[in-house]
């Protein structure tokens, strides 16, 4: 009887842990889109309604996309590959933070999707996992790869090999309340470090700090580091060494001075959105995708600009998702979806109805879009926007960028004490 | 003749453990299918070399080097305190908190009811919004509310850092979570307050013994069974608090509020180090073990008594 018992008791305890481990994970990622379904659904299957035009018509693909169908442009997009390939879509739905998930329980289980839409920081690490198909081949075929910056190129790369093309490519820059710049007596936005810290100055009052950004315990926190890092000349190999100590030092100052609130410990990239809309800040570091929103929901005048430049020079830092093929004898088919896809007007189209970064080169330059309004600060920084990593054990290596910065912010060690063990700790998770 | 009668007997008696065996039977197919399995499959997960490199290949066994390599995380010792501290402050919170609330409501007020009723909403409120309400609540700026409303009445000077120091967030959680979890307590102790015999309390009043006599050489004693039941079922809910903590502080700042099933989920699903995060799973799954033997201890203490 006790026996028994102690049995039951246990598989409930143990029930319990693993209910524990699994539950609830698309509840909280700042940048991944809208959840608005829980698990994989089908959302469409067409058939081709015109004769195939290509060698591999009558194939059936899976897509698994993290981007809901509000993104109207993309599924436009994807009905028009089916009716000119004749290539058979069935587009497996996910929000971003499950994907991971998910992808994992496909790969254990032999059942992973053609093509796959990765967060780009995870491309390296299914490259290593050996589940994505080498692009290289392909990609000296069918497409002008030198028109392709630099930055969103290498975030698919693994071992010089190419594993994932850009989908949505995204980097950081300046939004800035024009209302409170006026009334502070400034003209332009901040173009360096210094300019930076007697803008701050002048904006930061009783009720409104002068720049909001993301240091919470997430990726957010680490993207907008890294950009902060790159313009004082740190590189991901060498975090902790002196530009580190120089980025973080600008962290610290701007605290010490008030010009942002350490409240930003606990900020995402959204919840610094919010303190920009709400006039508590006169400045905000965000992504381009955040140009939507902002322009429906600012009741003042706005405007972007790069970030301002630090003792390196220019710098941001670049995120996104990736399109990549699973390894598979559907790759021909699989590869014509990311070729269609990365068709420039098709990626014109994409990328302007959305706000994400075009990453060819004359995309960009062709485009009124990209070249007029708020976008522009954004289009024009993809020169000089480097990737997050990319490295296989991102996510840990991420974690001691993480700590390392939440550390200063909230006092608990000095810049240089935390670089020094960021350094120490960060490096046996490079490649 | 006595041979006789026990033959029968006997048979009689094994069929009726057939048939109690195939009683059983569907239960056991079910523990093993989706208890046994899970376990023992983590358990060996946990043995296994399984991470990025060889998700897809061959995952070699490397013994207990996953619990050593987890067990050198000065993380994880950090989680055990701070797992083990939310539980017991939250545990202590909610069963005080709703013994006091089961007692008031076992007396008829008007309204009374209807208040019981609202309580339950704490409970009934999914953890997300939970979570992201009191996030907008503690914000340490002078956009939340708490720090307003404690400023407003002099209780404090400057507004209190909630999510941005480590004490402040830890609190934070398991106020939150207390205010979650009061409800529950309140109404499992609440009905079993209902089934205690009045007798006995009246007889003791005829005795002459007080409100607080009664209270603890009565009342408390004979709801000693669901006193044990309610904090071991509280123990274990809070132990693997998850979504709480990575909705409102993602296990920061620092660490501060990184429990077991935070790490565990953090180098399964981030880290993709697989076979570390079983490891945290089972460490977590041998601690709930442990105290639910002693837990089992308490309830077999009862059942002698009774």
């Amino acid at each position: 009887m006790k026996k028994a018992l102690s049995l039951v008791l246990a598989a409930v305890l143990s029930l319990a842990v693993f209910a524990g481990c699994s539950g609830s994970s698309g509840e909280s990622t700042a940048s991944a889109p809208p959840a608005s379904q829980e698990e994989a659904a089908v959302v469409e299957s067409n058939a081709p309604a015109e004769p195939a035009a290509s060698a591999a018509a009558g194939e059936q693909i899976q897509f698994l996309l993290t981007y809901p169908q509000e993104k109207v442009e993309l599924y436009k997009i994807l009905e028009e590959f089916q009716v000119e390939t004749g290539i058979e879509l069935e587009i497996l739905y996910m929000p971003l933070a499950d994907a991971k998930t998910q992808i994992n329980i496909m790969v254990a289980s032999n059942t992973l999707a053609d093509v796959l839409d990765i967060d780009g920081i995870d491309t390296r690490a299914y490259a290593a996992m050996g589940i994505l198909a080498e692009l290289d081949e392909k990609i000296a075929q069918d497409i002008d790869i030198g028109q392709y910056y630099e930055g969103p190129l290498e975030f698919g790369m693994y071992q010089d090999k190419c594993y994932g093309l850009p989908l949505s490519p995204s980097n950081l820059s300046l939004f800035y309340n024009k209302e409170m710049f006026a009334e502070a007596g400034i003209a332009e936005p901040p173009a360096t470090w210094d300019e930076m810290r007697t803008t701050l100055a002048a904006l930061t009052g009783d009720d409104v700090y002068g720049i909001a950004m993301p240091a919470n315990k997430s990726s957010d926190a680490a993207f907008c580091f890294l950009a902060f890092l790159f313009q004082s000349g740190g590189t991901i190999e060498t975090l902790g060494e002196e530009a580190t100590v120089t980025a973080l030092n600008l962290y610290q100052e701007m605290l010490d001075n008030k010009w942002m609130s350490v409240e930003m410990a606990n900020w995402g990239l959204e919840d610094g959105a919010n303190q920009f809309l709400g006039q508590k800040a006169a400045m905000l570091i965000d992504g381009c995708w955040r140009v939507k929103s902002m322009t429906a929901n600012a009741t003042f005048e706005w405007d972007t600009a790069p970030l301002p430049a630090g003792p390196a020079g220019l710098g941001t830092a670049l995120g996104g998702h990736n399109i990549a093929a699973a390894k598979g004898d559907k790759f021909d088919a699989a590869w014509e979806l990311i070729a269609y896809i990365n068709r420039p007007d098709n990626m014109q189209r994409f990328c302007e109805s959305e706000n994400y970064l075009p990453a060819r080169k004359d995309v960009s330059a062709n485009s009124t879009y990209f070249q007029t309004g708020a976008i522009k600060a954004f289009a024009d920084s993809l020169e000089f926007t480097n990737p997050r990593g990319p490295l296989v054990k991102w996510p840990a290596y991420e974690s001691v960028m993480i700590e390392m910065v939440q550390s200063v912010i909230v006092g608990a060690k000095t810049p240089e004490d935390a670089a020094a063990a960021a350094n120490e700790e960060m490096k046996q998770f490079l490649d | 003749m006595p041979n006789l009668r026990q033959r029968p007997a006997r048979s009689l008696q094994r069929s009726e453990n057939r048939a109690g065996y195939l009683f059983i039977f569907p239960a056991l197919v079910f523990l093993l299918a989706f208890v046994a399995f899970p376990i023992i499959y983590n358990i060996v997960i946990s043995l296994r070399e399984v991470n990025v490199y060889t998700f897809t290949g061959e995952q070699s066994f490397v013994g207990l080097r996953n619990y050593r390599d987890v067990l050198a995380m000065p993380v994880l010792g950090k989680a055990v305190r701070n797992t083990l501290y939310f539980t017991v402050m939250c545990i202590l919170f909610q069963f005080v908190i709703g013994f006091g609330l089961a007692m008031m409501f076992s007396k008829p007020f008007p309204l009374s009811r209807l208040a019981r009723g609202m309580l339950m909403v704490c409970w009934l409120v999914p953890t997300i919004v939970t979570a992201s309400v009191w996030q907008w609540i503690y914000a340490g700026d002078s956009s939340g509310i708490l720090n307003f409303l404690l400023m407003k009445l002099h209780v404090i000077s400057s507004p209190i850092s909630w999510m941005t120091s480590a004490t402040g967030a830890m609190w934070a959680l398991i106020i939150t979570n207390v205010w979650k979890g009061v409800p529950f307590n309140m109404l499992l102790l609440s009905t079993a307050l209902t089934t205690l015999p009045q007798d006995v309390l009246e007889a003791a009043s005829i005795d002459g013994a007080g409100r607080w006599k009664r209270f603890v050489h009565i009342t408390l004693p004979m709801l000693r069974p669901s006193i044990v039941s309610v904090v071991t079922l509280g123990f274990i809910y809070t132990f693997k608090t998850f979504e709480l903590i990575y909705i409102m502080t993602q296990g920061g700042p620092l660490n501060a509020t990184e429990n077991l099933a935070t790490v565990s989920y953090r180098l399964t699903f981030s880290n993709f180090e697989i076979g570390q995060g079983a490891a945290v799973a089972n460490l977590m799954m041998t601690l709930l073990i442990v105290i639910g033997i002693i837990s089992q201890r308490f309830m077999e203490k009862d059942e002698v008594m009774s």
